[in-house]
């Protein structure tokens, strides 16, 4: 009796670890191949780069590559641009990313629905970011004239004066923002709807059996059931807000006065343009690790919450 | 485990470095069996204007008739852009080694090629006659600490253009002799008359990138300075020096009170929104389709009592330092910016010629409104700093001069270009 | 009644909306049909969005200058390729990290997370050299293989299979079906709009590739669509009329597809099977 019991209790837990063995065998191997493609071409660049940040690299001269120890670090943390970029960043970061994905929600929710024309909508909101960023920054550099914009046009109807907008330090990066959050909410709206698309129906119909109203509905069904999304559209818009590159490039190189100066712009210039690619390596590092913990802060936050 | 990534990591950057040492050159110069025994070159150049590409194919071809069985040349057309994607390829080029044997280059970025040791000196293979038929300013833009780098295909310059209804509007008649031309304030007084009714005084390209130091280093040198020493050492007392700070005074003046538009549509010279327009040779064919534009060159303004000068530069070809065949690489250039191949290529893009004597046959230049540019070019042009640290000194002047158009202070704008240049020269190239 | 007037609100709203968001796009295509001249002339009144003078001799101008059907077809290649090799591979990985149990899971995950911060300009230079290294410069290899895994594309896919509820998944593993048959004839077929936005989202990314391959390509033979592009704005005087074309003609497959996804946009999942 009693080693019948044991026997089936050894078998039960053989069965189980046999299983939980088998998974881990199943997770390993589904995860290989997307492992190995990010350790040759992702994870292995990256360490060559952290090398590079110890050393003198002039992208003309590989030849006399040499280590250098902190020296890059040293130089970076007396860069008064290094702060200001930094800086810059984190505040285009803290603003665009809740206004961008608190827009996106909103479109999600403007065309998951049935009406009509939800399909011509949804590719409204989804072309700017399709249309090419060119087209984009000429449009927008037009708009923003501060001379004879079409935005100054409107301003002036309500008794405004003329703003330059992309032409001065203090409202260059609000300009940027803007329409930072109108080209790319549509990238977000997308990844709401799908997530919209996956609440199941059921829910919504029990619950205004129950007397819901729409909006008690938004509350109590579709914000939770986001969750999962809300966390990955929170996290990669963060990230893409901490890589602003494009925008700044394009529309203001930087300026004035260094206003616009992002990290990765700094990396861009550094590394390419001016052929630093030891120093440049170490803003990235540096970068990185401010990135890597302001995300797991924030992770911490949403998960307490 | 560690240690294992680590070591595969040296393994890996080694290989890199190895591969780099020259075992393998992707790109042919190594080949060398083409056509029969004849020696196989590659040549890189960005991508331009259908025409002017059709220059270089036809050319190219020329020369490969021209040496059948000893060189035979293949060229590669490099997307270029707006962007500085052409020198990153060059960059990345040569971090794996494998450059092309030719390969060509913006002027600006000769020395810092030549003292980077990644293009050959050229000297042995011209003769003093040949050299001496070059523009001034090529030769200036081609050398390094003394020797010859890379001559260029064709000239540039920068002349103030203007709509000749709206000057005689005001009675105006810009100068068509060097030694009148105007002066900043004859060219200020000019925009205060014209720039009324959604005119502007004048018109500028406005890119926050090269064109500010292509066009403004002038000022600078109009002044009897430069916005770094002759050496190329140091920018202190030079781009911020009390000349610097008029020049950019002068410039922050004509923004303030809005005598230009300082994000310019591209037209707008064209379409008549504007009196003058600071532009090159490159602007012409587009007047043709305005034929309601009547327009007029005369000279880059010059300062009060300063020195009458322009703006020049171009793209020149050198050889590289990885080519295996660098004799024959240097025939390569020779024939590509001799007199026909600089007659040829002024005639097809409408761009001044690099040569003098080939100025011989462009029998438009004799006359107005091209005379100028010619006179320019020929006489006073000169050429950007030259310098290792360009790429750090142009990016920086140029953020400075657009700040200051709208408003920074001109002396601490000018003092932090002087003094991270001299940062960044110190760090880097001085020895 | 109401749900007359929430429809009418709803109409409203979006049309407002739409054409908050539509004026780039249609001022591309209506400058592209416009003639040079009076592209810049219209720019700074409503007329720029007007078609009055319409011409296709942007259209025209601009085939005869680049083989542009050929690039069109090295894009919509190297990309889709990238695009469906990754939605396998980058899938089941997100699968894994969201609904199997083993060791290290936790540690990808968030080396996964990690790494979507790091800036392309930052690891260009070194992927080329490891690139370079495999000799792949001047092949398909270095457009494609380099970008199959994408840590964007497997977090979503684990975010949205975390939602999938475990009881079905239990089921079709008590039915005897191995994981990787449970995965796709239950969790694929639920996850249409995942695979939907994942693929549009990492198609819109390559599509726009420019720097990579101007390092990697030299030959015109693997030139994509945006080098091709560049054509139109390395000649003075550049020609909006013609980029605009380019520009227009270049956006549509992306809408295209965009279209052609949309039926995996299916309202809802209705299967009773599968409430949380």
């Amino acid at each position: 009796m009693q080693t019948a019991m044991n026997a089936h209790k050894r078998e039960h837990i053989s069965t189980f670890s046999r299983q939980r063995r088998r998974e881990t065998l199943v997770g390993y191997s589904f995860v290989t191949p997307a492992v190995l493609l990010l350790i040759f071409f992702l994870v292995l660049p990256f360490l060559l780069a952290v090398v590079f940040g110890f050393t003198k690299f002039n992208l003309l001269r590989p030849d006399k590559i040499h280590f250098t120890g902190f020296d890059n670090y040293k130089l970076l943390f007396t860069d008064g641009l290094f702060y200001k970029s930094l800086w810059n960043t984190l505040y285009f970061t803290i603003i665009v990313v809740p206004v961008q994905s608190g827009v996106a929600l909103m479109l999600a929710l403007l065309v998951n629905n049935s009406l009509k024309l939800r399909n011509v909508f949804r590719i409204a909101y989804f072309s700017p970011v399709v249309t090419s960023m060119t087209v984009i920054a000429i449009l927008w550099i037009s708009l923003y004239n501060p001379n004879e914009g079409l935005i100054n046009s409107a301003l002036h109807f309500f008794g405004i004066s003329n703003q330059p907008f992309l032409r001065s330090s203090s409202q260059a990066m609000n300009s940027i923002i803007f329409m930072s959050v109108w080209q790319a909410a549509g990238y977000q709206m997308m990844i709401f709807l799908a997530g919209l698309q996956g609440i199941s129906k059921d829910l919504y119909e029990a619950s205004s059996i129950d007397g819901a109203n729409k909006l008690q509905q938004l509350r109590y069904i579709t914000i939770p059931s986001l969750y999962n999304v809300t966390v990955f559209v929170l996290t990669i818009t963060t990230i893409q807000a901490v890589k602003l590159f494009v925008q700044p490039y394009i529309m203001t190189n930087g300026g004035p006065e260094n206003s616009t100066r992002t990290l990765a712009l700094l990396i861009y210039q550094q590394g390419f343009q001016f052929r630093n690619a030891g120093y440049a390596s170490a803003i990235s590092v540096i970068f990185f690790l401010i990135v890597v913990l302001i995300s797991f802060s924030m992770k911490k936050f949403l998960r307490d919450k | 485990m560690k240690k294992g990534i680590l070591l595969s990591l040296l393994a890996v950057s080694l290989l890199a470095g190895c591969s780099g040492g020259g075992t393998q050159n992707a790109n042919s110069s190594s080949g060398g069996q083409g056509e029969g025994s004849a020696v196989e070159l590659t040549f890189w150049r960005p991508q331009a204007s259908e025409v002017e590409d059709n220059v270089y194919v036809k050319r190219i071809e020329e020369f490969n008739q021209a040496n059948k069985g000893k060189i035979h040349v293949k060229m590669e057309v490099i997307t270029r852009g707006n962007s500085f994607a052409y020198e990153d390829k060059i960059n990345a080029a040569v971090a794996s080694h494998t450059l092309p044997d030719v390969l060509a280059m913006d002027g600006p970025n000769i020395a810092n090629y030549a003292a980077s040791e990644i293009i050959i000196p050229l000297d042995e293979y011209f003769s003093k006659e040949d050299l001496d038929d070059f523009v001034p300013s090529i030769l200036q833009q081609g050398s390094y600490q003394g020797k010859f780098y890379a001559p260029g295909l064709n000239e540039s310059s920068v002349v103030l253009f203007y709509n000749k209804k709206i000057m005689a509007e005001h009675g105006i008649t810009p100068p068509d002799k060097i030694e009148n031309a105007w002066t900043w304030d004859d060219w200020y007084d000019v925009m205060k008359k014209t720039s009324k009714d959604g005119v502007f005084g004048t018109n500028m390209i406005n890119d926050k990138g090269e064109w500010m130091t292509y066009a403004f280093e002038q000022l600078w040198i109009s002044g009897g300075t430069d916005i770094v020493n002759k050496e190329g050492t140091t920018a202190e007392g030079f781009v911020n020096s009390p000349q610097g700070v008029e020049a950019a005074n002068f410039l922050q003046k004509l923004a303030n009170e809005k005598l230009f538009n300082i994000d310019p549509k591209p037209t707008e010279f064209e379409e008549g929104k504007a009196a003058t327009k600071l532009g090159g040779p490159w602007n012409i064919p587009g007047f043709k389709n305005y034929p309601d534009l009547e327009w007029g060159i005369t000279y880059f303004p010059k300062k009060a009592g300063g020195i009458q000068t322009a703006p020049s530069g171009s793209w020149a070809v050198g050889v590289s330092a990885d080519t295996k065949h660098p004799k024959e690489a240097a025939e390569v250039i020779k024939w590509i910016t001799n007199k026909d191949s600089s007659t040829q290529l002024a005639r097809a893009i409408s761009m001044p010629a690099s040569r003098k004597s080939a100025f011989e046959s462009l029998t438009e230049y004799n006359e107005l409104p091209l005379r100028i540019i010619k006179e320019q070019v020929t006489g006073v042009s000169h050429a950007r700093p030259v310098t290792p640290a360009y790429p750090v000194l142009t990016q920086k002047f140029a953020e400075a001069l657009t700040d200051i158009m709208v408003g920074a202070d001109v002396k601490k704008s000018l003092d932090n270009v002087a003094s991270t240049y001299d940062e960044e020269y110190k760090r880097n190239f001085a020895e | 009644m109401r749900n007359t007037r929430t429809k009418l609100l709803l109409y409203v709203l979006n049309f407002i909306m739409s054409l908050l968001f539509i004026i780039p796009l249609l001022w591309m295509i209506v400058s592209s049909l416009k003639p040079e001249n009076q592209i810049f002339a219209d720019l700074s009144s409503l007329k720029s969005l007007l078609p009055l003078h319409i011409t296709l001799d942007n259209y025209r101008s601009a085939f005869e200058r680049i083989p542009m059907l050929k690039y069109l077809f090295n894009s919509i290649f190297y990309v889709s390729v990238i695009c469906i090799s990754g939605l396998g591979v980058n899938s089941i990985c997100g699968y894994a990290l969201a609904k199997l149990r083993f060791r290290g899971s936790e540690f990808i995950l968030v080396s996964i997370i990690a790494l979507m911060i790091v800036p392309f300009e930052s690891i260009l230079m070194p992927l080329y050299l490891v690139v370079n290294a495999l000799h792949w410069v001047n092949t398909w290899f270095a457009l494609i293989v380099p970008f199959i895994a994408n840590c964007f594309s497997i977090f979503m896919f684990r975010q949205f299979f975390m939602d999938i509820p475990n009881e079905i998944l239990e089921s079709a593993s008590i039915d005897g079906s191995g994981p990787l048959k449970t995965f796709a004839s239950i969790v694929v077929p639920l996850s249409g709009p995942v695979f939907a936005t994942v693929f549009i989202l990492d198609f819109i990314s390559h599509w726009g590739d420019f720097m990579w391959p101007i390092l990697v390509t030299t030959g015109e033979s693997l030139r994509n669509i945006q080098l091709g592009i560049q054509t139109f704005f390395t000649l003075p005087p550049i020609f909006y009329g013609q980029i605009m074309a380019t520009l227009t003609f270049t956006t549509v497959p992306i809408i295209v597809l965009f279209l052609l996804l949309q039926k995996y946009y299916v309202q809802g999942i209705t299967s009773a099977g599968i409430k949380g």
